[in-house]
C-alpha cells in the first residue's frame, strides 16, 4: 500500500546524490553567514513525543545527519534523521459478551527514518524550519484477556519542523518541535494518524 | 541496480503488516442441559429469540482489544462458524468469551430472531481469533430437527388407582434419549408422566401417574436437548371411559372426504356406550397448510347412531376449511400418511381413542378398485395352474398388493380374509392369484367392529359366494368385489344351513304372487325389492326393498335381532295419483351405465281380477341427486333446546320430471347442529337450488339428542327461483316452533315415482317377461277383455311380444308381437341361455354360437294344475351374431321332466334349474345341464333339439316348508333369493320369509 512511493523514493535517491556532490565551496554564495564548522550537521536529540491519540506521552530518542547545500545562499540544508518513541496506552473494555471489564495495555514502538530539507536563518541564533517525508515503522502489542498480541506495519508519513539553534562551540545547541503525520491502520489501533507534535526537543549539533 | 532493488525489499518486508497472536483450539462442545453427552445435540429450532447455548472447550480463545486509539475502542471477539449440512457463521452477538479456554455461542433455529435453520446432521465448529488464527474440531455438534406431537392416547382408558398408560405418537424422538413429558391444563396440576420409553422415532409411551385429576390436558414433550412440543388439549384424562374403539373404513383417499363408521365395543365394567348426543370427535394429523404442524383436525358430520355406533366424515380433502370444496387439489387437506390416532369424546364425558397404530390412514393416491373377476364363477376344483390363473382387473392397485377371498364361516359375525396364491406379475390393474385350499395361518378374521383377529380356520374350496379383496400391504386401502361364485359340479343346489347362512330379514308382510328384483343404485349397490303381490286376500300396491350385502346377506329395517324389508311408503305401484294394487305382474330390471337402475312392471291382476296392458317405470334414486346440504348455522334467538339436532333436506321434483315426475330424491348427507347449554336457539340451512325442483322437504330429528336417522319431516317449503348463470342458495331457518312428524326421510334404495312406459299389446295376468340385452320378451298370462288375441276372459295366453330400450337409456319403445308359444300358458317362467348363463354351451368354437340367447320358457298352467304332457319347456332362439330374432319361433324343448308352476326357471353356470308347485302342497326341483352333455363338457346349445336331457328331481326343499307357490323369485350373484309365496297353490297364507339357494 505504502510501498509505491516509497520505492520510488528510494529509486530515485542515488541519482539524486551527484546533483548535491559539488563542493559546497564551489556553488556557495558569499551572502550567507559562515558556518562555525563545516557542512556536515550531526546532531542527537531527545525529547517528549505526545501523539493526537490516546497513548500516553513518550521521551523520544533521535539522530540527525544533515549536509548545508550551498543552496539558497548556503542556507538550506538537507537532513537524514532517525527517531524513535515508545509510548503506550492503558485502558478497560466493557462488552456484553465479555464476563466482565477486561483492561489492556497497547504499546506502540514507533521508529521513523525521515529527510528534510530545512531551511537555516543563519546567525548567531538560527532559526530554522523545514519538511520532508519520512519512513514509520510502527509495531504495537496488545495484552488483553490473557493474551499477546503483536502487528507490524510500516507505513509513510511527513514531518514539518522548525527549531531554533544558538551557536556553542563547534556547533550549536537547539530546540525544535516535529509535527508528524503518518497513519496506521492496526486492528488493535484503528485507523488513526499516530503521529504529533514533539515538544521541548533538544540536542546538540555539531557542524563539521 | 542492486541497491535500489534490495533496498525495495526491505522497504516492502518493513511496510506489509503482520499480525500475530495465539492460534485456538476446539476440544469439544458441551450442551449445558446434557453435559456428558458428545456431540452435544442441538435442536434447529425453538430457543427463544437467542437459539440455544452450547459451550466451546479449548484453548487460545484470544478476543482482542481494537480500534484502541480511535473515539469507540471495542473488542473483537473470536468467530465461530459451524459447517456441515449447512453452514452457519454466527453473528458477533452470538458468541460470548468466558475465558482463553471456554466460549459460549447461541446457535440459531428457525425460530430465532433472526432465524438460521441449520439442516440436521453432523457439524464441525470452527473457532477463529481475530487475528485470523483458527482451529476446529469435527462433528463436535450434531444438529437434532424438534419433536412433533401428533396424538396422545390412552388405549386402555385411565386408572385412578394405578399408572394408566398413554401412546404419543409423533416424530424426532431419539431411541436413547427418552425425553420428559408433562400434562398441564387449566385450573389443574402439571402432572409429570413416569415411565417414559422412546419405542421408536415415532412413539413413546408413558404413565399418567395415579390419582391425577380428570380433565383435559395439554401434552408437553420435551426432548433433552430442549427442544419441545406442545399438543393442545392432547390428552383427555377421564376415568369415565368408552370401550374399545374401532374404525371402518381405515382409510380414505387425500381427495374425498372419507365417511367412516366408529364402533364401541364395551369390554371392562366401567365401559361406556355412546350416551346419545353429538360425540367431539378429532384426528390428530398435520394439514397441507402447515405439514410440520399437527393439530387436532374435527370430524365432520359426527352423528350418533346407537350406542355402540357413531359416525362421522374425515375431512381428508377439506381438513378446518369450509365447505363446499371448490379445489380439486385439497390444498386444505390432511397431508397424506399416517396412521393417524382418532379420539371421541361422549357427551357423557366418558372418552375414547383409536391409536395410530390402529388409526385412520390418508391415501396418497386412491384406493384400489376393483372393475372385474375372471373368470367369475369356478366349481370346487378351483384354479390350480398358474395358466388359468384367477385374473383380477382394476386400478390403483398398491405395490405389493395381494389377492384375498373373503368369507364368512357359518355361525360366526366375522369375516375371514385368506391370502390367495400370488402367481404371475403384478401391476396396478391387474394381478393373478390361484383359487386353492388356504391354510388358516394365511388367513385373518375381522370382527364386526374391524378388529383384526387370528383366525379360527382357513378356505376351503367348497360352493359359496367369496368375496374378492385386494389388499394393499403398504397401507390399510383394500377393494372388496362381490363375488367369486364357487360351486360343486358334482352336487345339486342347496340352502344347507352348512353350505349357506339362512336369512333373517323377512317381509314386511305376507307377500305372494309378486315379482322379486335386484336393482342397483348410482353407487353400485344392489337392493332387493318386492313389488305389489297379495296377503292372500287382497292385492298390494306395496314395494319393499332390502339392501344386499356382499356375501349376498339382506340388511334391511331391524329391531334388535329381527330385521324386514322397508316399505317404500312413497313408491307404491301406480303411475297415477293413486297406487294401483296388483298381483301376478311381472318385472324386469334396465340398468343404464353411469346412470342408475330402473325397475319395470308389466301387466298383472288388478284386485277386480282384471288383466293389466300397463307398463310402469320408477328409478332407483340416485345418491347424486340428492341436495348438497351446506353445514348449518346456530343462530338465536329461537326456541329449539339445549342438545344436538341432525337435519337433512331432500328435493320434491317437478311433475315434469322425466325420470322421477312429482317424486322425492334422496336426502341430503345429515349435518348435526348443537344447540348450546342456554338453548333458545334456531338453526339455519343453506344449499344450493336444484332447477326442476318444486319443493324441498325438510327433515329434523324430534327431540335434542335424538339418534341420528331418525328425522321426521319438519316442513315443505316451496323451490324458489333457479334460473340463471348463479342462482341463489336456497336457505330456511328452523325456530324450533314445528315439532317434526310424519314422513322419514327416504332410504337409499328408495324408487322415485312410477311412471307410464308404454303398453303391452294385450292385458296378461300371470305372465312372464326376461330383459335379453337391449329387448325385454314378455309370454304368456291370461287376458281378461276379449279382443285381438283375448278369445275369452281368462283364456291364458300363447302370445309373445317385445319392446327394446334405446342403447344406454332406460326408454322403452313399443311392444310389438314376437311369435306364438306352441302352449298357452300362465305363471310359467322365463330364463336365458347364452354366454353369460351357460359358458360352456355358448361359445366362439365352431359353430361360433357365443352371441346367441334362447328365451326357455318353463312349466306353468293353463289356468289350474300345472301343464302336463309335451312342450313343459319351449324354447326360441332369440338373438344371433346378426342381432334379435326377428320372428322367434318357439318349439317344444325334448326335455324329459315335469311341469312346475308358480315357481320359477334360471340357467347359471351351464345348468338349468326349475323350481316350483306340482299341485297342491307340492313342490318339485328339478336341474340338469341346459343342453346335456357332462359335467366336464357340457353340450353346446346350437338348435332347438339341443335343448334335451332329464330336469333331474333333487330334494332340496325351501327352509320355510312347501312349494313357496307363486312366491318372488330372482337369481343374484351366487344365489337364488326366494320371497314369500303360499304354502299350497290351492291358496293360503302366504309366508313373509325369505331364503336363498346356492347353486
Amino acid at each position: 500500500m505504502n510501498a509505491l512511493p516509497l520505492l520510488t523514493l528510494l529509486a530515485l535517491a542515488p541519482t539524486a546524490a551527484p546533483a548535491q556532490t559539488p563542493a559546497p565551496q564551489e556553488t556557495a554564495p558569499a551572502a550567507a553567514s559562515p558556518e562555525p564548522g563545516g557542512r556536515i550537521l550531526l546532531a542527537p536529540k531527545l525529547g517528549f513525543f505526545k501523539t493526537t491519540t490516546p497513548l500516553n506521552g513518550a521521551f523520544f530518542l533521535g539522530a540527525e545527519a544533515g549536509y548545508l547545500t550551498p543552496l539558497l545562499d548556503n542556507r538550506l540544508a538537507i537532513v537524514a534523521e532517525f527517531n524513535f518513541h515508545q509510548p503506550d496506552v492503558r485502558g478497560t473494555l466493557s462488552d456484553p459478551q465479555l464476563p466482565g471489564d477486561a483492561p489492556y495495555t497497547l504499546t506502540e514502538r514507533e521508529m521513523a527514518i525521515l529527510l528534510s530539507a530545512v531551511y537555516r536563518f543563519e546567525g548567531t541564533l538560527t532559526p530554522y524550519v523545514g519538511a520532508g517525508p519520512g519512513l514509520y515503522l510502527h509495531r504495537a502489542q496488545a495484552e488483553a484477556f490473557g493474551s499477546t498480541y503483536t502487528e507490524t506495519e510500516g507505513t509513510l508519513g511527513f514531518q514539518l519542523l522548525g527549531g531554533l539553534e544558538y551557536k556553542l562551540g563547534p556547533g550549536g545547541a537547539f530546540a525544535e518541535v516535529h509535527y508528524h503525520f503518518t497513519r496506521v491502520g492496526f486492528l488493535t489501533t484503528g485507523d488513526v494518524n499516530i503521529g504529533g507534535f514533539l515538544a521541548a526537543g533538544v540536542g546538540y549539533r555539531l557542524h563539521l | 541496480m542492486r541497491l535500489p532493488v534490495a533496498a525495495a525489499l526491505l522497504t516492502l518486508v518493513a511496510c506489509s503488516r503482520t499480525t500475530e497472536g495465539p492460534t485456538p483450539s476446539v476440544s469439544g462442545a458441551t450442551n449445558p442441559r446434557q453435559p456428558g453427552l458428545q456431540p452435544a445435540r442441538v435442536c434447529n429450532a425453538q430457543g427463544g429469540t437467542a437459539g440455544w447455548r452450547v459451550s466451546l472447550a479449548g484453548s487460545g480463545f484470544a478476543p482482542m482489544p481494537q480500534d484502541v486509539l480511535t473515539d469507540s475502542p471495542r473488542v473483537g471477539l473470536p468467530e465461530v462458524t459451524l459447517r456441515g449440512a449447512s453452514t452457519a457463521t454466527l453473528p458477533r452477538e452470538r458468541v460470548f468469551f468466558v475465558s482463553a479456554s471456554q466460549l459460549d455461542v447461541d446457535v440459531p433455529t428457525r425460530d430465532t430472531s433472526p432465524a438460521q435453520e441449520l439442516a440436521p446432521g453432523n457439524y464441525s465448529v470452527e473457532v477463529k481469533n481475530p487475528s485470523g488464527t483458527t482451529g476446529q474440531l469435527a462433528d463436535a455438534l450434531l444438529v437434532v430437527p424438534p419433536p412433533t406431537l401428533t396424538s396422545a392416547t390412552a388405549p386402555e382408558g385411565f386408572t385412578q388407582t394405578a399408572p394408566s398408560p398413554v401412546e404419543l405418537v409423533g416424530t424426532g424422538f431419539r431411541a436413547d434419549e427418552a425425553p420428559t413429558v408433562v400434562i398441564r391444563g387449566a385450573g389443574l396440576p402439571e402432572v409429570t408422566l413416569t415411565d417414559v420409553t422412546v419405542v421408536s422415532t415415532t412413539r413413546v409411551t408413558a404413565n399418567v401417574p395415579p390419582n391425577t385429576p380428570a380433565g383435559t390436558y395439554d401434552v408437553v414433550l420435551t426432548n433433552p436437548e430442549g427442544c419441545a412440543f406442545t399438543l393442545p388439549q392432547g390428552l383427555v384424562v377421564s376415568f369415565v371411559r368408552l370401550g374399545t374403539l374401532t374404525l371402518d373404513p381405515r382409510f380414505g383417499w387425500r381427495r374425498q372426504n372419507q365417511s367412516i363408521t366408529i364402533f364401541n365395543t364395551p369390554s371392562r365394567a366401567e365401559d361406556q356406550t355412546f350416551s346419545g348426543g353429538l360425540p367431539e370427535i378429532v384426528l390428530f394429523a398435520p394439514l397441507k397448510t402447515d405439514p410440520t404442524k399437527p393439530v387436532e383436525i374435527p370430524l365432520r358430520r359426527a352423528a350418533f347412531v346407537n350406542g355402540n355406533t357413531v359416525t362421522a366424515v374425515v375431512p381428508t380433502c377439506s381438513g378446518n376449511a369450509a365447505l363446499p370444496l371448490t379445489d380439486p387439489e385439497c390444498p386444505n387437506g390432511i397431508v397424506p400418511g399416517g396412521p393417524y390416532a382418532v379420539r371421541v369424546k361422549d357427551p357423557s364425558g366418558a372418552a375414547g381413542s383409536v391409536t395410530a397404530e390402529n388409526g385412520f390412514t390418508v391415501l396418497e393416491d386412491p384406493a384400489p378398485s376393483i372393475t372385474s373377476i375372471a373368470p367369475s364363477a369356478i366349481t370346487t376344483n378351483g384354479l390350480t395352474e398358474p395358466t388359468n390363473p384367477l385374473v383380477v382387473t382394476g386400478s390403483n392397485f398398491g405395490a405389493n398388493a395381494k389377492v384375498q377371498l373373503l368369507l364368512k364361516p357359518i355361525g360366526s359375525q366375522n369375516i375371514r380374509a385368506c391370502d390367495l396364491t400370488a402367481t404371475g406379475t403384478p401391476g396396478t390393474t391387474e394381478l393373478r392369484a390361484l383359487v386353492t385350499n388356504v391354510a388358516a395361518d394365511k388367513c385373518v378374521e375381522y370382527t364386526p367392529t374391524g378388529t383384526q383377529v387370528a383366525a379360527t380356520g382357513g378356505f376351503a374350496l367348497s360352493e359359496g359366494l367369496y368375496v374378492v379383496r385386494v389388499q394393499n400391504t403398504n397401507n390399510p386401502a383394500y377393494a372388496n368385489y362381490s363375488g367369486l361364485i364357487v360351486t360343486n359340479p358334482a352336487a345339486n343346489p342347496t340352502n344347507a344351513g352348512t353350505k349357506v347362512a339362512p336369512l333373517t330379514t323377512k317381509l314386511t308382510g305376507a307377500r305372494a304372487n309378486f315379482p322379486l328384483v335386484v336393482a342397483t343404485d348410482d353407487l353400485g349397490q344392489p337392493y332387493l325389492y318386492a313389488l305389489g303381490g297379495t296377503n292372500g286376500t287382497t292385492a298390494l300396491a306395496s314395494v319393499e326393498v332390502a339392501p344386499v350385502t356382499l356375501f349376498g346377506e339382506l340388511g334391511g329395517q331391524c329391531t334388535g335381532s329381527t330385521c324386514t324389508f322397508l316399505t317404500l311408503e312413497r313408491s307404491p305401484l301406480g303411475a297415477g295419483a293413486s297406487p294401483v294394487a296388483r298381483r301376478g305382474h311381472t318385472a324386469v330390471v334396465r340398468t343404464v351405465p353411469g346412470d342408475t337402475s330402473y325397475v319395470f312392471v308389466l301387466g298383472g291382476i288388478r284386485a277386480d281380477g282384471t288383466a293389466m296392458t300397463t307398463v310402469e317405470r320408477a328409478q332407483v334414486l340416485k345418491v347424486a341427486d340428492a341436495p348438497a346440504l351446506q353445514p348449518p348455522t346456530v343462530d338465536a334467538p329461537g326456541s329449539l333446546p339445549a342438545g344436538t339436532f341432525y337435519y337433512r333436506v331432500s328435493a320434491i321434483l317437478s311433475p315434469t320430471d322425466p325420470k322421477n315426475p312429482g317424486g322425492e330424491t334422496l336426502p341430503s348427507d345429515e349435518y348435526p347442529v348443537t344447540v348450546g347449554a342456554a338453548g333458545g336457539g334456531s338453526t339455519t340451512l343453506t344449499w344450493p337450488c336444484l332447477p326442476n325442483a318444486t319443493g324441498y322437504r325438510i327433515y329434523r330429528t324430534v327431540g335434542a339428542n335424538a339418534a341420528s336417522g331418525s328425522e321426521l319431516l319438519l316442513e315443505q317449503v316451496p323451490a324458489s327461483d333457479c334460473t340463471g348463470a348463479t342462482p341463489p342458495p336456497v336457505s330456511y331457518t328452523d325456530t324450533g316452533t314445528t315439532t317434526p312428524a310424519g314422513d322419514a326421510p327416504l332410504p337409499p334404495g328408495a324408487l322415485g315415482k312410477w311412471a307410464g312406459a308404454g303398453t303391452l299389446l294385450q292385458e296378461r295376468g300371470n305372465a312372464a317377461a326376461r330383459l335379453v340385452d337391449d329387448t325385454v320378451y314378455v309370454t304368456g298370462g291370461f287376458c281378461s277383455t276379449v279382443g285381438t288375441g283375448c278369445a275369452s276372459a281368462g283364456t291364458s295366453l300363447a302370445s309373445v311380444e317385445r319392446a327394446t330400450f334405446t342403447a344406454n337409456t332406460a326408454d322403452l319403445g313399443t311392444f310389438s308381437a314376437a311369435g306364438t308359444l306352441t302352449r298357452a300358458r300362465q305363471r310359467h317362467s322365463l330364463a336365458v341361455a347364452n354366454a353369460v348363463t351357460a359358458p360352456n354351451a355358448f361359445t366362439p368354437a365352431t359353430p361360433d354360437n357365443s352371441q346367441d340367447a334362447w328365451l326357455l320358457v318353463v312349466g306353468g298352467d293353463a289356468g289350474g294344475a300345472p301343464l302336463t304332457g309335451t312342450g313343459i319347456i319351449e324354447t326360441a332362439q332369440v338373438k344371433s351374431s346378426a342381432g334379435p330374432t326377428a320372428a322367434p319361433a318357439f318349439t317344444q324343448a325334448p326335455y324329459n321332466t315335469a311341469s312346475t308352476h308358480g315357481g320359477w326357471a334360471e340357467i347359471a353356470s351351464n345348468y338349468l334349474f326349475q323350481a316350483g308347485g306340482t299341485g297342491g302342497a307340492g313342490f318339485a326341483f328339478r336341474s340338469n345341464l341346459v343342453c346335456g352333455g357332462t359335467t366336464r363338457d357340457p353340450a353346446r346349445c346350437t338348435a332347438p333339439t339341443s335343448f334335451d336331457g332329464t330336469l333331474g328331481a333333487t330334494s332340496v326343499a325351501y327352509l320355510s316348508g312347501g312349494p313357496r307357490y307363486l312366491s318372488g323369485n330372482v337369481l343374484f350373484r351366487a344365489f337364488v333369493y326366494a320371497a314369500g309365496g303360499f304354502p299350497n297353490d290351492a291358496g293360503g297364507t302366504p309366508t313373509d320369509t325369505v331364503e336363498r339357494l346356492i347353486y
